[in-house]
């Protein structure tokens, strides 16, 4: 009579072993994905005017060639503008002087005091004559346009450059509250990647924020939820274990900014930004360990009821207790900005070891001039 | 020991779940469909990123060139409008290789875009009369050697996957959909307008002007740049002394070019060609400040020096009959 294992009930449950680690593993993994999947950076959408879908930012859309934006003179047959919002007619509160309107009380009842089609009686309407300002920046778009509105946040009064397939095609102011909105007609239809920097107050640089998508012709396609990262600067690039860094930059007005500091464990640290979108976080840098580190940042804000967030920044990287590292700038020929001039300039040193070129075309300093450092260079491009 | 080898596998799938982590993945698009020999088809490499963004991409793509050859390529609705190494097509390798990138990066679809939006580069394939199977597939693929970049700055290179296509030709199939060249007979627009630089650099060609450009075309893409250099000083004179005449013809270049007149009196014209022959032409003037004194000015000054030398000589040559002529006539 055997007492020990026998060689087939120990691959029996041997392969027991296997299953149940692999059901628990498996398991682990499918919760820490499902967690991150719930993690979303930013929710960056793209909708379309005229694919009779009535999406985000859209107040109506009839469809292709239906947003014709006639005026009505009932709610009931009001059309939709080639921008998707509506279009004058009598019931929208707004008196529409242009389409001999005398009053609009915001419905086309005859038993109140203005009449069913906005006739009649001396009590005027609440507002002034052309409605809502900068929400319908497309209103003058005429049928077939092919047309993209950008809408996100910056930084407060800051300059945001607008990029088509990386060149600059314009630059457009955001408001004190970060809040930016780019219109351009007559795009090219087709793929099309638009790319999105600003700078603030203080001279401090956006990563370029990048949305490729394809334009539809004749429609209007609209972007929302374009937020830049905070701005980050550090106020010194090698400090000594337990020295106090200091993080700083702009962003969004009263938002909440995550700073993550990569150590050997992530340390996350939060602020929140002034009313003029200046932040700033004092870190001790006691709980990390001597060497290279980085730190980036995003900003979290609470829209409707729910909670977005920006990408991070780019990161910035400082040394506790050792020496720093250079920074790489793709800026070849040093006029402040990387286009066209300085992919030249690499070009030229292509596959060679980049001469001694100040700064060097060998951005990485590799010693060739590569796809490393085109990849660099890209990362930097501003237009 | 083969036990053991299930074993070890069994246990890493299990552990990782058969998710092996992986930034970047390149594809063929379709990965199976079916051609008829007498038509073109096309492949169209894609990029899904994953869960990182990415900004460049070095792409070898690999076709039996007894069986089909690549005829022509398109960056029409390509994400990249960067490219340090333009498609080429090598047909005696079987092989297609490029490299391109996005400024700012390329983070994946976003939601509600119609497209599909990962396109890099589009090919297009001819199979080789030759076939003589019914029914032949054609395996396609991305080699190891391709490398994808991440967004991060460092320029880090993306674990990558690649997944190749297997379509197959059929010799039966008559209907051909002609595709691609149905998509170039439509294009009748041509390339978006874009803009020349005139840079000057020590570290670059020499410290000699030359320009940068590059333009888009979202139909059937661009097929080339041709420059030309008219001189801006265009008068009888100008035309009777400029003897380099042959700067008037269009000039097959890429970007970036040393322009001929370094002088920069000259207009520079580029003219961007789109796959269907639409063209694009744009200009730049070099601003006066720039120019230095026309090779017109040159050749007169030279040409009045070497005048008066000649007129010198000839002073000194014939100086006693000169001198005797002034005395056999008193009355001077």
């Amino acid at each position: 009579m055997k007492t020990g294992l026998g060689t087939r009930q120990f691959y029996k449950l041997f392969f027991i072993f296997f299953i149940l680690t692999g059901f628990i593993m498996n398991s682990f993994f499918v919760l820490q994905a499902t967690a991150q999947s719930v993690q979303i950076d930013t929710f960056i959408e793209v909708t379309i005017c005229g694919n009779g879908i009535v999406e985000a930012n859209e107040e109506c859309d009839e469809g292709d060639g239906n947003n014709t934006g006639g005026y009505s003179t009932t709610i009931a047959g009001r059309q939709c503008n080639p921008d998707c919002t509506w279009a004058p007619y009598c019931g929208d509160t707004i008196v529409q002087t242009l389409h001999n309107e005398e009053c609009d009380d915001g419905n086309n009842e005859e038993d109140d005091f203005c009449t069913a089609d906005c006739k009649d009686k001396a009590v005027v309407g609440p507002s002034g004559p052309t409605g809502s300002g900068d929400n319908s920046p497309g209103s003058s778009v005429p049928p077939g346009t092919t047309t993209v509105r950008l809408i996100g946040k910056a930084y407060p009064h800051s300059n945001v450059n607008i990029l088509q397939d990386g060149v600059v095609i314009g630059i457009v102011a955001a408001d004190a509250g970060a809040n930016f909105t780019f219109t351009t007609s007559g795009v090219e239809p087709g793929v099309t990647t638009f790319g999105i920097w600003a700078e603030d107050r203080l001279g401090l640089r956006s990563i370029a924020l990048t949305v490729t998508f394809e334009v539809i012709a004749g429609s209007t396609t609209t972007v929302s939820g374009v937020f830049l990262p905070p701005t980050l600067d550090i106020s010194d690039n090698e400090v000594a274990q337990g020295d106090i860094v200091q993080f700083s930059g702009t962003t969004v007005p009263e938002v909440n900014v995550e700073t993550q500091i990569n150590s050997q464990h992530t340390i996350i640290e939060e602020t929140t930004s002034t009313e003029e979108g200046a932040w700033q976080l004092d870190f001790d840098t006691s709980p990390l360990e001597q060497g290279l580190h980085t730190a980036k940042a995003k900003f979290e804000t609470e829209q409707s009821g729910s909670t977005s967030e920006s990408t991070f920044s780019q990161a910035i990287s400082f040394a506790v207790g050792t020496a720093a590292l250079g920074e790489l700038t793709a800026d070849l020929n040093v006029d402040g900005f990387v286009n066209l001039i300085d992919f030249s300039i690499l070009l030229f040193h292509w596959q060679t070891d980049g001469g001694t070129t100040d700064p060097p075309a060998d951005i990485n300093q590799d010693g060739i001039v590569g796809l490393p450092d085109f990849s660099i260079m890209l990362f930097q491009w501003t237009g | 020991m083969h036990k053991r080898s299930i074993a070890i596998a069994l246990l890493l799938f299990f552990i990782t779940g058969g998710n092996f982590a992986s930034a970047a993945s390149l594809y063929l698009d379709p990965e199976s469909t079916t051609f008829s020999t007498k038509d073109t088809f096309t492949v169209k490499i894609r990029l899904n990123n994953e869960s990182e963004c990415v900004n460049a991409a070095q792409v070898i793509m690999s076709y039996p060139r007894e069986k089909v050859k690549a005829i022509d390529t398109s960056r029409a609705d390509s994400i990249f409008t960067l490219w340090p190494e333009e498609p080429e097509i090598n047909n005696e390798a079987g092989e297609i290789t490029f490299a391109g990138g996005i400024p700012g990066g390329y983070c994946g679809r976003v939601p509600g875009d119609p497209g599909l939006t990962n396109n890099l580069l589009t090919v297009i394939f001819q199979p080789h009369t030759s076939i003589t199977d019914e029914e032949e597939s054609v395996a396609l693929s991305i080699t190891e050697d391709s490398s994808v970049y991440l967004h991060d700055g460092r320029g880090t290179k993306a674990n990558l996957t690649t997944f190749g296509a297997e379509p197959r030709v059929d010799k039966n199939k008559v209907e051909g959909t002609g595709q691609w060249f149905e998509m170039v007979r439509q294009d009748t627009t041509p390339p978006q307008p874009f803009t020349i630089e005139v840079v000057k650099n020590p570290g670059v060609f020499g410290g000699k002007y030359y320009i940068v450009f590059s333009a888009v075309d979202k139909e059937s893409g661009i097929d080339h740049y041709e420059v030309y250099e008219k001189e801006l000083d265009d008068d009888f004179l100008a035309r009777l002394l400029w003897f380099d005449r042959a700067k008037e013809f269009w000039q097959n270049i890429a970007s970036p070019y040393v322009i001929k007149d370094q002088s920069l009196n000259s207009i520079i014209m580029v003219k961007a060609i789109d796959k269907a022959g639409n063209e694009r032409i744009v200009s730049y003037t070099p601003p006066e400040y720039l120019r230095e004194p026309s090779n017109i000015e040159n050749y007169l000054l030279i040409a009045a020096g070497v005048l008066l030398l000649i007129l010198a000589g000839l002073g000194l040559k014939f100086r006693p009959q000169i001198m005797k002529a002034f005395k056999n006539n008193p009355n001077e």
